[in-house]
């Protein structure tokens, strides 16, 4: 069974010093040690307000890696400076990105239909993956979101165990919504109730690091009652099938 | 970001990969904090049976488990969750051992029934915070007193400092007692250390959900792996994703031993 990470970080965040920022070479080194054979990254410098510099650093550093795939930033509002979304998924694209990250909460912005319209359309038509961490938009709003874009792919990441109520009914109710299991999504049994429920399609392998460790979260899907097909679908293969699909 | 010089050890890559693979990771693990869910509203979405506890003990190889019901320190209703933990403990002798669920607020017989249930094998308590009484209020008084004279361990849920500093009275009070307080790193995690160091009955585990990386190695850097104790949580969390925060972590091999099981081997004698 082979891993593919669907969450990681790399740069600095806003409480850390320059020099404790985890880099590329830190990545590596932590996959190597936790035996984790791929990874999705992104920069933590999107996030903090300016999402072309993320890329550009998030595109230097993982060039020399085969193992990595970038997950990009991209404006959430089109002014005058920024190309259409259209283009700049485009672009995107073309750098070979794994999805795009988006800090709506972060960015004082809302996750809505009407925050970003042009955006989710263009993610939609690309199928590209748009990945959110969980605290940056209410249940509400990203049931809004993926029931106006029904062919975005959304993947929910750090999704609190106590939240497993809610994710769980909109992963009932929207198809496209995909969960990864970086923590804190750690409640007991979880993946084997969802697969029981819902099947282990829209389930994806993700640390959380570098908040996180590694092998606590592939420790949980290792270990959990389903089968080993059904584990190597959520520790690579669900990911795998998505990345495939991207236009 | 820990820029850290920890060598991994042959033992450690070997549990490491040991992980990936879901294999038994082959460690003396005792986990002193765990729970069966029956009647848990929350708990309709897990497996918190018995069974399922002893699923995923049998496929990482944990030694032994501790484990109270969540009902019973919770107040959804004390003798139906003990009655069906005490139920469950004959089943699965020795391989769990029992904590007396109490709820603070049960009534006249609690004494009472905390002996019936000792008696019935259970052998230690754990206490709950959700009844807003300080754990050195008087109304704990007879109920540490049961433990104290029993020399039985008491784990306590807490959640900071506040809840800790209030364990940190009863510890003093009654010194029999080994107290292991829950959840460290959840918040005022100086507090934690600086008590679990000063007070030789005081121990603090590892449950929490949101568990960092780094946090396990600051507390062993700052006083050392003995009072720290491995605590899952489950089945409300996953035992594997918590016990792999254990194995991870960057400290020695005696270090790691001593937090996933030696330390609570003194305290669970004859269990695991």
């Amino acid at each position: 069974m082979e891993f593919f990470d669907a969450d990681t970080i790399i740069g600095r965040a806003i409480d850390q010093e320059d020099a404790d920022a985890p880099t590329v070479d830190d990545l590596i080194a932590e996959m190597d040690r936790s035996l984790i054979a791929r990874s999705l990254v992104t920069n933590q410098k999107i996030a903090l307000s300016n999402p072309d510099w993320g890329n550009e650093d998030l595109a230097r550093d993982i060039t020399p890696h085969a193992r990595l795939r970038g997950v990009f930033g991209t404006w959430l509002l089109q002014d005058r400076d920024n190309p259409p979304p259209d283009q700049a998924i485009d672009r995107l694209i073309k750098m070979n990105a794994a999805g795009v990250q988006l800090w709506p909460g972060m960015s004082f912005a809302e996750f809505t239909p009407w925050q970003c319209p042009d955006l989710l359309a263009a993610l939609s038509d690309r199928q590209l993956p748009l990945f959110l961490h969980s605290d940056q938009a209410s249940w509400t709003n990203v049931h809004d979101v993926l029931k106006a874009f029904p062919k975005l792919v959304l993947v929910l990441q750090r999704v609190t165990y106590g939240d497993f109520r809610k994710a769980f009914a909109l992963m009932k109710i929207c198809p496209n919504l995909h969960l990864c299991t970086s923590p804190p999504f750690v409640g007991g049994s979880v993946l084997d109730q969802l697969d029981r429920f819902l099947g282990c399609d829209r389930l994806l392998f993700g640390s959380g690091l570098f908040r996180f460790d590694v092998s606590p979260a592939a420790a949980q899907v290792a270990y959990s009652g389903l089968s080993d097909a059904k584990k190597a679908q959520i520790a690579g293969g669900n990911l795998l099938r998505l990345l495939g699909a991207i236009r | 970001m820990m820029h850290q010089t920890h060598e991994t050890t042959p033992a450690q890559r070997e549990l490491l990969a040991r992980i990936v693979r879901g294999q038994v990771l082959g460690e003396y693990i005792f986990d002193v904090h765990a729970h069966t869910c029956h009647g848990w509203a929350y708990g309709t979405i897990y497996d918190g049976s018995s069974e399922g506890l002893h699923r995923e003990m049998d496929a990482l190889g944990f030694t032994g488990m501790a484990v109270s019901a969540v009902c019973a320190i919770s107040g959804v209703d004390f003798t139906r969750a003990n009655n069906s933990l005490a139920h469950d403990i004959t089943k699965l002798r020795n391989r769990i051992a029992a904590y007396v669920g109490i709820d603070i607020r049960h009534g006249k017989t609690l004494l009472t029934d905390i002996d019936r249930y000792l008696a019935a094998g259970f052998s230690g308590g754990k206490v709950y915070t959700r009844w807003n009484v300080p754990y050195e209020d008087a109304r704990y008084d007879p109920v540490f007193e049961v433990f104290n004279a029993r020399r039985m361990p008491v784990l306590a849920h807490c959640w900071g400092g506040g809840d800790i500093t209030s364990l940190s009275k009863a510890a003093k009070k009654f010194p029999n007692i080994n107290f292991i307080a829950a959840h460290t790193g959840s918040a005022d995690l100086n507090v934690y250390m600086d008590l679990a160091r000063s007070i030789d009955n005081l121990y603090i585990d590892t449950a929490f959900s949101r568990g960092p990386r780094g946090l396990i190695e600051e507390v062993v850097r700052t006083i050392g792996s003995t009072k720290l104790m491995f605590g899952s949580d489950a089945a409300l969390f996953s035992a594997a994703q918590q016990v792999a925060r254990v194995v991870t972590a960057r400290v020695s091999d005696a270090d790691r031993q001593n937090i996933l099981g030696l330390n609570a081997k003194r305290l669970f004698a004859g269990r695991g």
